[in-house]
């Protein structure tokens, strides 16, 4: 070959290693690293409660914390952190730097209300674990007598237990958590990190995080009402003793456009499994873009058949208890008669598939809320029969009719004296304050809230699909609470987007998830 | 001699990279940072927002970083039988060149001490490359 043709070659050759050692360190160095939480290979396998932090303070879930905190008005948060803590007379470097290396831990067990009792340690992972018991110790004021267990010196201050484990730092309440938490480290007793609920729960929330909280309801139940067995028998028959009764964790962290939290329960959801499928809710597009509050769900009558039908013995002894009602179906019953029907199912039963609630508020008058209920439809004439039914049996007047947008609506005057409007399509059906409803079927109100960045902005950072939720125009309800515009919004205020809460079941398992957005100034 | 030396300046750049350059300011004082992390840290800062001089600033940085692991393996593949090719010339002058950089910097921030072990190894890679190139110019 000639010494040409072998240059280029060696050049293209050099050319594809830079390339490839270029992209690979780029994105995998790019890349959130998952929070090892060394912590719980410290503490014992049943505590109550366990609450992690992240201290990377370089991690992507800092950098992005004090993003969003300088967003929220306090000018460089790093710096004035420090400043604040030096002029408390903590030097940063010595004093803080050497608890920080990349976790800690707070763990609760065996507490009891009635007897005050807590037992518990705080487990730190240190940069620097020696300096950082040292500067316990001297800021402590205590005197400390050396103590050994298995082979493990700790030092007990009367009161405060510490030791340093490896590169760990553990703070014990109690001399016995001490030696628990000695016994963990020595594989004598399991440790948390060890337990397959556990493990299991921090597969199913994302690795990131600022914090993490693991809970053992069941523990903790026994600490708050002392193992009353009643009350968890009650909670059994209720049906949530599934859900209430089982370990659960939750996470919260931030992302570039705002905070996030995310829960997630080993149990599964049972009879609101229905609510809380996975979906794209189609009524978003329906309301205005400035909707303050916009709830969404689904499926509610399938989720009250199944309610019913698995804890109708129980519903119809809780009725019987009040007095009122020989059963489930007389109180039924009686509610439906109250608004017009011969049993409120006839309306539950018109909910089998989505619905939505939207407010707004056009004048920014809190008292001036413009509200409509939107909801598919499987048979439009029953659902036409329904709500005539119900509006009929609180009207003042006789409902006038009008064509809108070519749907006919009915408007009439309610009990209050508010004009109420609905309209069924073949499709969905509308019912509200009448100027929403009628907003709804005419499509004039401008933008829609599905498409309102806002709003996608807020979807797009929640870490699950979209389940049951609530979605709030945190700065348009910040006005509304502080007595319509124009305002003098804060710097927080000013950044605030919007707000969710979800519900969603997501591969078997029930999940919490929120977030809130603060825009980039 | 020389051509021993010539071998050892990609492996100690790249085990360099690998290795702490710095030590983080303020708040980041417990963080120590490799080359890797470097790169990691400023591809973070850059996902927030930043103006357009910032998120600029830090992509330079960034690739400058990267140039020294790249330098470092284009120096491990050319040295044993290929230094007549400009790419050997290159990388190594990079090397030189981001080391001498890296010295100013560390200088002017924390005056005249011993530079972090991977900062070491790159300004080891330099003058062994520069001692190599002076002792045998081709």
């Amino acid at each position: 070959m000639a010494q040409r043709q072998y240059g280029i070659l060696i050049t293209l050759g050099l050319a594809v290693v830079a390339a490839a050692i270029g992209g690979v360190i780029l994105f995998s160095s790019g890349r959130a690293s998952a929070v090892d939480l060394t912590t719980a290979k410290l503490a014992p396998s049943d505590p109550a409660l366990y609450v992690a932090f992240n201290t990377d303070l370089a991690s992507s879930q800092w950098v992005s914390a004090f993003k969003l905190i300088e967003r929220l008005g306090t000018a460089n948060p790093e710096k004035r952190l420090k400043d604040t803590l030096f002029d408390g007379g903590v030097d940063w470097e010595k004093d803080v730097a050497p608890f920080l290396g990349g976790n800690a831990a707070l763990y609760m067990r065996g507490f009891s209300i009635s007897d005050r009792s807590l037992q518990g340690a705080a487990i730190v992972k240190c940069k620097d674990a020696k300096r950082a018991l040292q500067v316990v110790q001297d800021q402590s004021g205590l005197d400390f007598t050396e103590q050994k267990y298995s082979g493990v010196t700790y030092f007990d201050g009367g009161g405060m237990f510490l030791a340093r484990i490896g590169d760990h730092l553990v703070l014990a309440m109690d001399d016995e958590s001490m030696r628990e938490v000695i016994d963990v480290s020595t594989g004598k007793k399991a440790s948390l990190a060890s337990v397959s609920d556990f493990k299991s729960l921090r597969d199913e929330l994302t690795t990131n995080f600022l914090v993490f909280v693991y809970m053992d309801a069941n523990s903790f139940a026994d600490g708050i009402f002392g193992g009353d067995a009643a009350l968890k028998d009650a909670l059994r028959a209720s049906g949530a003793g599934e859900l209430a009764l089982k370990p659960g964790a939750a996470v919260i962290g931030a992302k570039g456009q705002g905070f996030e939290f995310q829960a997630a329960a080993v149990g599964k959801a049972g009879d609101v499994s229905p609510m809380l499928v996975p979906r794209s809710p189609k009524f978003a597009a329906m309301v205005p873009a400035d909707a303050s509050i916009f709830f969404s769900t689904t499926n509610l009558a399938q989720t009250w058949k199944e309610i019913k039908g698995n804890s109708k013995t129980e519903l119809d002894a809780f009725f019987r208890e009040q007095g009122q009602y020989r059963n489930l179906d007389d109180a039924l019953k009686a509610a439906g008669q109250e608004i017009g029907l011969k049993n409120i199912e006839e309306l539950i039963n018109l909910f089998s598939g989505e619905m939505s609630v939207a407010a707004w508020f056009p004048s920014m008058d809190q008292d001036a809320a413009q509200v409509a209920v939107l909801a598919d439809v499987a048979d439009p004439a029953n659902a036409r029969k329904v709500i005539e039914a119900v509006l009929a049996s609180s009207a003042k007047a006789t409902p006038r009719s009008e064509t809108v947008n070519g749907v006919r609506m009915t408007f009439v005057r309610g009990d209050s004296g508010d004009e109420l409007g609905y309209a069924v399509t073949d499709n969905y059906m509308v019912f509200g304050t009448a100027k929403a409803a009628r907003a709804v079927i005419a499509k004039d109100f401008g933008p829609n809230l599905a498409g309102a960045a806002k709003y996608q902005n807020t979807v797009k950072e929640l870490p699950t699909a979209l389940g049951t939720f609530a979605y709030f125009d945190v700065a348009n309800l910040l006005r509304l609470t502080s007595g319509g515009i124009p305002v003098d919004l804060d710097e927080a205020e000013k950044v605030l987007q919007g707000a969710i809460v979800n519900f969603v079941e997501e591969r078997g398992v029930a999940r919490v998830s929120g977030v809130i957005t603060i825009a980039a100034k | 001699m020389a051509h021993a030396a010539r071998l050892v300046v990609g492996p100690l750049a790249l085990a360099g990279f690998l290795l702490p350059w710095a030590h983080g300011p303020g708040i980041l004082a417990a963080n120590e940072f490799t080359g890797f992390t470097l790169v990691g840290f400023a591809g973070r800062l850059q996902q927030l927002n930043l103006s357009l001089t910032l998120g600029a600033g830090l992509w330079a940085v960034r690739l400058a970083i990267l140039g020294v692991a790249i330098a470092g393996a284009w120096q491990t593949l050319l040295a044993p039988m290929h230094r007549w090719h400009l790419g050997y010339a290159m990388s190594g002058w990079y090397l030189v060149a981001f080391a001498a950089g890296a010295t100013v910097v560390g200088v002017a921030k924390s005056g005249i001490a011993a530079p972090p072990s991977g900062l070491a190894l790159v300004i080891v890679a330099a003058l062994i490359f520069l001692g190599a190139r002076w002792a045998t110019p081709r």
